[in-house]
């Protein structure tokens, strides 16, 4: 036998099912209880504000990919809108104090 | 008698005895899918981790919805995480095929009625080559391959035990189901 076809890997299947559905069960006693409930007491109260803090930060790491596209869309629009060099340009102006002609006359006064 | 969300509720505002009777209630609920799903020695363990973890994020959970459905998503996660632990740190005991294993899957494959095992060492073969073939499969395939293929629950069932998309789990369904196959291939050319 060389291959295995569907039906074949079919009845595998129900094979491992059968034998996946007879695994041993545990049966955990009164001493496992008592060890989680002490581990649970031992944690102290579990208040509601622990889960705002929880939805807190289910909340920021959902927007995290809408903040990187927001980014990503602005720099764009700012390289488009030919930004960078105007505010260099501007800051250029404003660090030489020497040329407040210039200034005066980009800034319309 | 109270009813699951009235207990929450109860916990929540400080009486934390109050978690022992969610504990009682669901016990067996969690260590059925607990040990199912991971080895048997670490089952007590991983149900005391889903009954912490669930108390943990007792906040969480909506009043509204069905505890049993929120617990048992928690027990499946924990023991999810247990997979990828044990992945990440490569201690995954790969228990080599013999010739018992490979006779026994050529005789599931040649036999047309139904596989139900009426010897101690044919159950006990199925049940290795159960846990080797969950063991060449990634974590994530081991879940879905476990809660589809071999519990029978819908995508939608599994996706929602798992908290993932019904569309990652059926699209990791197919492709775990094919991984299965050929492994069961490459045994039976050996």
């Amino acid at each position: 036998m060389k291959s295995i076809n569907n039906e074949q890997f079919t009845r595998v299947m129900k094979a491992l099912r059968t034998a996946y559905n007879q695994k041993e069960r545990l049966d955990a006693g009164d001493m496992w209880q008592t060890r989680v409930m002490g581990h649970v007491l031992s944690m102290g109260v579990v208040s509601a504000r622990a889960g705002y803090f929880e939805l807190f930060q289910q909340f920021v790491w959902r927007l995290t990919p809408v903040a990187f596209v927001l980014i990503g869309i602005l720099s764009m629009a700012l390289v488009k809108m030919n930004f960078f060099s105007d505010y260099e340009f501007t800051k250029a102006l404003v660090s030489n104090s020497s040329d407040l002609v210039t200034l005066a006359m980009y800034s319309g006064s | 008698m109270f009813n699951d969300s009235e207990i929450v509720k109860k916990v929540l505002e400080g009486n934390v005895n109050a978690f022992e009777s969610l504990m009682l209630r669901y016990k067996d609920l969690v260590m059925r899918i607990v040990t199912k799903h991971v080895p048997f020695s670490e089952a007590e363990e991983m149900s005391q981790e889903a009954f912490i973890r669930a108390f943990q994020s007792l906040s969480s959970f909506k009043g509204k919805g069905d505890f049993r459905q929120w617990l048992s998503s928690i027990a499946v996660r924990t023991c999810y995480d247990y997979w990828r632990k044990v992945y990440r740190s490569k201690e995954v005991s790969m228990c080599a095929l013999t010739e018992k294993h490979q006779k026994w899957l050529e005789e599931v494959i040649s036999d047309q009625s139904d596989p139900s095992f009426n010897e101690d060492s044919e159950r006990k073969e199925a049940t290795e080559m159960l846990e080797w073939a969950m063991n060449e499969l990634s974590a994530e395939d081991r879940m879905v391959v476990e809660l589809i293929y071999l519990e029978g629950l819908s995508g939608k069932e599994a996706a929602e035990l798992l908290g993932w998309s019904v569309a990652n789990v059926k699209v990791r369904a197919f492709r775990s189901k094919n991984k299965l196959k050929k492994l069961l291939k490459e045994t039976i050319k050996r």
